[in-house]
């Protein structure tokens, strides 16, 4: 019993210890100074300011005076691969292709879907349900714009890349 | 061999019982998309943390239902129960990690995602994990660090709210959208599992009047037998119960001062005859006030339990050590055993002079039969008993079987050094009073 005790201890302050480090640093990084220059107003109301962490954009666009880009269904399905996958879901479409390698479900689960209307796949978890507020929110900081509207060309080239990243073997459909 | 697989049965049963979801697990998708990256592995890791630690509480709840057959394929209730605390410890650390682990993965895409997982409240499903988690969080202190200083039945009530939280538990598992959800085996193998928990739940602690056989005796006879040891004596109002020497019951006592709480105690009479008696040292808030009881008083009985018993050994030729109260299951095989049939050495070890109750009797045993020797050991004149001086007194212990009975530090010393002295496992028996 008291081995067990010192294990369960131990677990114990492991535990509290990474739930105050978490949410001190969530507290602290909603604090951070969020980028400078107003960007492109979006729908959907949970788009947060974010610092920059592991490649993740932050919320808010900077335009341009560059040549914008007509966000159709035709645009939206040239961006079909790993190394650059745009998804459209819910009339919204998104830049995924930094996220992928992150997805908590698997690359496997969003690659299939790159360049495509993946509303259904979204909203029902690939049939496993659905995504919680927490995935709504993180996949809204990955908004580029509406369907059909026209968006700045930085932003989007800003937003995606030309190769695909290291870590997805090619061909991994 | 065989009788030790068989004695083991349950062991390996607990084992697979809290494995077997992983090996569902980790079958239902290729391996490289569970560990391909970080994200995964932590996913991964969290997903089984989850899956095991549920199926693991599920058997520490089956473990504490007290069942006869655990004495058989357990060796012993005492090994069952000590299975139940070390399961229940591991299941609770594994449960803690489990949105940990499922939180972290989150912090390469956003600290404040990561952090909200574990801080919003708009899934329900997830609710009710926490809520479980947080409940075993709460209940779990109180055994682990505040049992020794609260009234017991205060800590016997928190420690059955533990199947409420479980339960809960069990909400989470189900209504979350994971390999769980999707996949039919492992779904109604946690259902079966958490099932089986649950209804040992509900079998010990709400059918308990209903469901658990007892006897009921009534006190015969309340007198002390040392300063601080209280011995009881018991005759049967109907059934009389059978038992063996070395065994052990639990007993409820029908008295409002004392409370109606149930214990257990080693028998300390002679198996053939009508009334039990049992020695209880006065340890604790229930066992101070068993003085208080009346002649008369009613009691239940529920057992008996215990595998530790000279009939079980492989040779008769035995090494007997006692520590303290743990004579008490001794002198109940003294008193019973035939012996022309065994040749005992009895070792009692007690720390002054005035603590080896039952000394008397036992000398008196022995100058009746060459074949028991009784070596009391006063450990505070002459140093703690060691395995040396067992050895050295009894002409060896090779091919002896050897039962030991008494304060854990002490069993554990003795234990280490017969297994250093590369004495086999099956000659040594040992009876715990750590339930």
């Amino acid at each position: 019993m008291l081995k067990t005790k010192i294990f369960v201890t131990i677990a114990l302050v492991i535990f509290w210890t990474g739930l105050v480090v978490l949410i001190t640093a969530g507290l602290t990084s909603r604090q951070l100074p969020t980028s400078s220059v107003s960007g492109v107003s979006v729908s959907g109301g949970n788009l947060q300011s974010q610092g920059s962490v592991g490649g993740v954009q932050s919320g808010q666009q900077q335009l341009s005076s560059a040549k914008g880009v007509n966000l159709t269904a035709a645009e939206i399905s040239k961006h079909n691969n790993a190394g650059d996958c745009w998804l459209l879901i819910g009339g919204k479409v998104y830049n995924v292709t930094e996220f992928i390698p992150m997805h908590p479900g698997g690359e496997s689960t969003i690659i299939p879907y790159c360049g495509q209307d993946a509303t259904v796949a979204f909203d029902t978890k690939g049939g496993r349900g659905a995504h919680s507020q927490n995935a709504q929110n993180l996949l809204a900081s990955y908004y580029i714009g509406n369907l059909n509207s026209s968006v700045n060309q930085s932003t989007v080239q800003k937003t995606s890349q030309t190769s695909p990243p290291q870590n997805i073997p090619l061909g991994d459909d | 061999m065989r009788d030790v697989l068989k004695n083991n049965l349950g062991v390996v049963f607990v084992a697979a019982a809290c494995f077997f979801p992983a090996v569902f697990w980790i079958f239902q998708e290729p391996v490289n998309y569970r560990f391909g990256n970080l994200v995964e592995t932590f996913t991964s890791f969290g997903q089984l943390l989850g899956l095991i630690g549920m199926s693991m509480f599920a058997v520490v709840l089956f473990l504490s239902s007290r069942l006869k057959i655990f004495d058989k394929y357990f060796d012993g209730l005492g090994r069952a129960y000590n299975l139940h605390h070390m399961l229940g410890g591991l299941a609770f650390i594994l449960l803690l990690f489990h949105p940990l682990t499922l939180a972290v993965r989150y912090i390469p895409s956003s600290i404040q995602i990561a952090s909200g997982f574990i801080f919003s409240f708009d899934n329900t499903a997830i609710n009710y994990g926490k809520i479980a988690l947080l409940g075993m969080i709460a209940l779990l202190l109180i055994t682990f660090y505040v049992k020794k200083v609260i009234k017991y039945q205060t800590w016997k009530l928190s420690h059955k709210l533990l199947g409420a939280f479980f339960f809960i538990g069990g909400l989470h598992m189900l209504l979350i959208p994971s390999d769980v959800s999707v996949n039919f085996s492992l779904r109604w193998y946690m259902i079966l599992i958490s099932a089986v928990g649950i209804g040992a739940y509900f079998y010990r602690t709400l059918l308990y009047p209903l469901s658990i056989r007892r006897f009921t005796y009534k006190v015969d006879d309340i007198r002390m037998a040392g300063d601080d040891v209280t011995e009881i004596t018991l005759r049967p109002l109907n059934k009389k119960m059978k038992y063996n020497p070395g065994q052990f019951v639990f007993i409820s006592f029908k008295n409002n001062f004392i409370g109606s709480e149930s214990h257990p105690f080693s028998l300390i009479s002679n198996f053939e005859e009508d009334s039990i008696q049992v020695a209880v040292k006065m340890a604790g808030d229930f066992t101070d006030k068993l003085p208080n009881l009346k002649i008369g008083d009613e009691a239940k009985i529920e057992g008996p339990f215990g595998k530790f018993n000279y009939e079980n050994a492989k040779s008769r030729r035995q090494i007997w050590i006692a520590g303290g109260i743990g004579i008490t299951p001794f002198l109940s095989m003294a008193r019973s055993i035939n012996w022309s049939e065994y040749k005992i050495d009895l070792y009692y070890s007690f720390r002054n002079p005035t603590d080896g109750v039952y000394s008397e009797e036992l000398k008196d045993i022995s100058s009746r039969n060459p074949n028991f020797s009784f070596l009391p050991w006063i450990s505070g004149k002459v140093g703690q008993l060691s395995v040396s001086n067992i050895s050295a007194l009894s002409g060896g212990l090779q091919g002896k079987s050897i039962f030991i009975c008494g304060p854990l530090v002490m069993m554990q010393a003795i234990e280490k050094g017969l297994k250093d002295e590369k004495i086999h496992s099956e000659y040594i028996h040992t009876e715990e009073f750590s339930m």
